[in-house]
């Protein structure tokens, strides 16, 4: 693709220069920072750090960018495993077995597996980007809309996997999640609905509100009754970098997590919260221990942190190779492309083939950086458990509102997540799941905006699903996961509830 | 949770939630009248939403007959003393929203200010004020330096508005 000698020079005049150096690590500390605090997001931090980088070299700014968005989604794993909160929607499913692994006391070690499998992730899709974007470029030109409303309804399958007691409240909160996903304006007419000629309403909810409200005032209000009656158990400090015996035993979870959200990456518009909810679902589906998913077993960590950070990779594929933003992020991305002259696409590669060198290359030095300071903050951020609870609650909701009124500089985000939570928290008491809904908000407004398209495409025929081979494999795929799931959740069901007799039998006798 | 408790919550939750869906399914054939013209042929733009409430309905009144069955099923059992809301979590709500409210009233920091410090104290009465409002002040100033100095979030800040401008 590039001569060697353009490659050899480039490579090294980026590893020899200390101040592109310096800009990736501060972009990657950011990105850390702006992920590890709940509503604030890697693009959030993109967009007010792409005026700075005017001034520096394209290769520097991109290379800082970069590391802000390679920390950014790295850095929500800190708050979805210590509080429960995810620090951005990509890391909710961390929280299922993050904050399990912390109430254990085992609060270092899930960060060290977060830490590791998300520098995994994002090598395994740093390789794919280096040496296949040109051939995915052209799966990801492939998918239409039947292809995506089948991916959609593979993704919204997944509710019976990521739940292990009551199915019917599962699909309850999925329902809600969908419906709350279509308040606002129709996607094929442009019609109102639920919006009251309420102007906020209008543009729909936002997500990263409505998941604070999900998780942090819930979090809050069920966690103040428990200061003085129950203690976090003592925190291990020691041993919390995964070992090399660790690392083999769950290779099989890293690879398939990290190709997983390498390829969700690749297709535009998808982004890592529905790529770390089809990893959670496969990694536990290959797990000899499924029933430990939810309860503190870190392979759920390394499903969601490996496929979050591998997203990053695979987003910048369509953007390279074809001018097309994968996420939200790299949406985000093209504007410091554009402000320093550059015009992603093919014509890209033949024309400033140093920058995409450039970016290849600090994209895998910010990985780096990623993993050691997240592991030199270890220390650091685990002492937020060390916090009274009674500064460590007080803090939590005016974080969580600023996370809420961040997003737009909106009061009216705030509202929302203030009710969103007081229903959240209800709901909870009636031993509601909370995650399914999260899946119907990601993935509720994507089902039904691209199944439409695909009927209009075939005026009114629903035979389109099935008279394209990939729309109609993974619809397939999706019936047999989803009856899988269902039989598994079922059958496990069963034995919790025989378990149960059995031990009140016992207690009788 | 005492099971008894978690039920009632149940019925609670599965009841608002039938109430929700109705009344959102009659938003949704109101708004038909106008949209299905709209669409000719083609799917309306409340059909979706229609679906999706009438499964929500039906899913919250099979919990909900589930768990009137419980009822009956253990009506005979010694009853418990509830506690369906604790001091502190009703406490934590009131200032939480009272918290809110003060933001367009006495502006961001202020209001920070005076939720850390009241809600640290009421959640462990045991801790001193003078430790108490420090420690306020130390997070008060984190989250000004952190939020609207370096990642430039405009607050609402009138009283301040009010004095220097």
């Amino acid at each position: 693709m590039f001569e060697l000698n353009l490659i050899v020079s480039t490579v090294f005049s980026i590893l020899s220069d200390p101040f592109t150096l310096l800009m990736v690590f501060v972009g990657t500390f950011m990105g850390l920072t702006f992920g590890t605090l709940p509503g604030l997001t890697a693009t959030m931090g993109i967009a007010l750090m792409i005026p700075l980088t005017y001034v520096f070299d394209s290769v520097t700014a991109l290379g800082m960018l970069i590391g802000i968005y390679v920390g950014g989604i790295a850095g929500g794993a800190v708050a979805s495993i210590l509080l429960k909160i995810p620090g951005t929607p990509n890391a909710l499913v961390t929280t299922f077995d993050g904050y399990p692994m912390a109430r254990q006391g085992r609060g270092a070690e899930a960060m060290g597996w977060a830490a590791v499998s998300s520098g995994f992730g994002g090598v395994i899709s740093w390789f794919v980007l280096v040496f296949l974007s040109s051939y995915l470029a052209r799966l990801c030109v492939s998918f239409s809309s039947p292809e995506y409303a089948a991916l959609a309804l593979l993704g919204l399958t997944i509710v019976a996997a990521i739940t292990s007691k009551n199915i019917i409240k599962a699909f309850t909160m999925l329902c809600l999640g969908i419906f709350i996903s279509m308040i606002g304006t129709d996607p094929i007419f442009g019609a109102y609905r639920f919006t009251y000629n309420n102007i906020q309403l209008m543009a729909g909810l936002s997500i990263t509100p409505v998941i604070i409200g999900l998780y942090s005032l819930p979090q809050v209000l069920n966690t103040c009754t428990e200061i003085n009656t129950k203690k976090v158990e003592k925190i291990r400090l020691k041993n919390f970098f995964p070992s090399l015996k660790g690392l083999w035993d769950a290779k099989v979870s890293l690879f398939v997590a990290s190709i997983i959200g390498t390829f969700t990456g690749v297709i535009p518009a998808v982004g890592g919260g529905v790529a770390t909810f089809f990893a959670y679902d496969q990694v536990k589906r290959l797990s000899k221990d499924p029933d430990s998913f939810g309860k503190g077993n870190h392979h759920g960590i390394i499903a969601s942190e490996a496929s979050n950070n591998s997203v990053c990779g695979g987003a910048l594929v369509p953007l390279l190779t074809l001018g097309i933003p994968g996420d939200a992020v790299t949406a985000v991305l093209i504007g410091g492309l554009l402000i320093h002259g550059l015009q992603p696409g093919p014509r890209m590669y033949v024309e400033h083939p140093e920058v995409i060198i450039g970016i290849f290359t600090t994209m895998l030095i910010a990985t780096v950086f990623m993993v050691i300071i997240q592991m030199g903050a270890i220390k650091f951020f685990i002492k937020i458990l060390s916090v009274p609870n009674c500064y460590l609650i007080a803090g939590i909701i005016p974080i969580s509102l600023v996370g809420a009124f961040a997003l737009n500089n909106n009061f009216f985000d705030v509202l929302v997540m203030l009710i969103i939570g007081i229903v959240s928290y209800l709901l909870g008491r009636a031993r509601y799941p909370i995650a399914p809904c999260v899946l119907g908000l990601v993935l509720g407004s994507m089902f039904e905006r691209e199944m439409r398209t695909s009927l209009r495409m075939s005026s009114g025929d629903w035979s389109i699903f099935f008279t394209r081979p990939v729309a109609c494999t993974i619809i397939i795929l999706a019936v047999v996961s989803f009856s899988v799931s269902l039989y598994k959740t079922f059958k496990s069901y069963m034995r919790e509830l025989s378990e149960e007799d059995q031990a009140v039998e016992e207690g009788d006798r | 949770m005492k099971e008894r408790e978690i039920k009632i919550f149940e019925l609670g939750a599965s009841l608002f939630l039938i109430l929700f869906g109705i009344y959102f399914l009659y938003e949704a054939f109101t708004a038909e009248n106008i949209f299905g013209v709209i669409a000719g042929n083609e799917m309306a733009p409340m059909d979706v939403p229609k679906v999706i409430l009438f499964v929500i309905v039906i899913l919250s009144v099979m919990i909900f007959a589930l768990t009137l069955f419980w009822f009956v099923k253990n009506k005979r059992e010694r009853k418990e003393r509830l506690t369906f809301f604790p001091k502190k979590t009703v406490l934590t709500f009131i200032f939480i929203i009272i918290y809110t409210s003060l933001w367009n009233v006495i502006g961001f920091t202020l209001s920070s200010f005076l939720y850390f410090s009241f809600q640290s104290k009421v959640l462990e009465p045991n801790r001193g004020w003078k430790q108490v409002i420090l420690v306020s002040l130390g997070f008060t100033a984190a989250c000004v330096v952190l939020f609207t100095v370096l990642f430039k979030v405009s607050f609402p800040e009138p009283l301040y508005d009010l004095i220097f401008h």
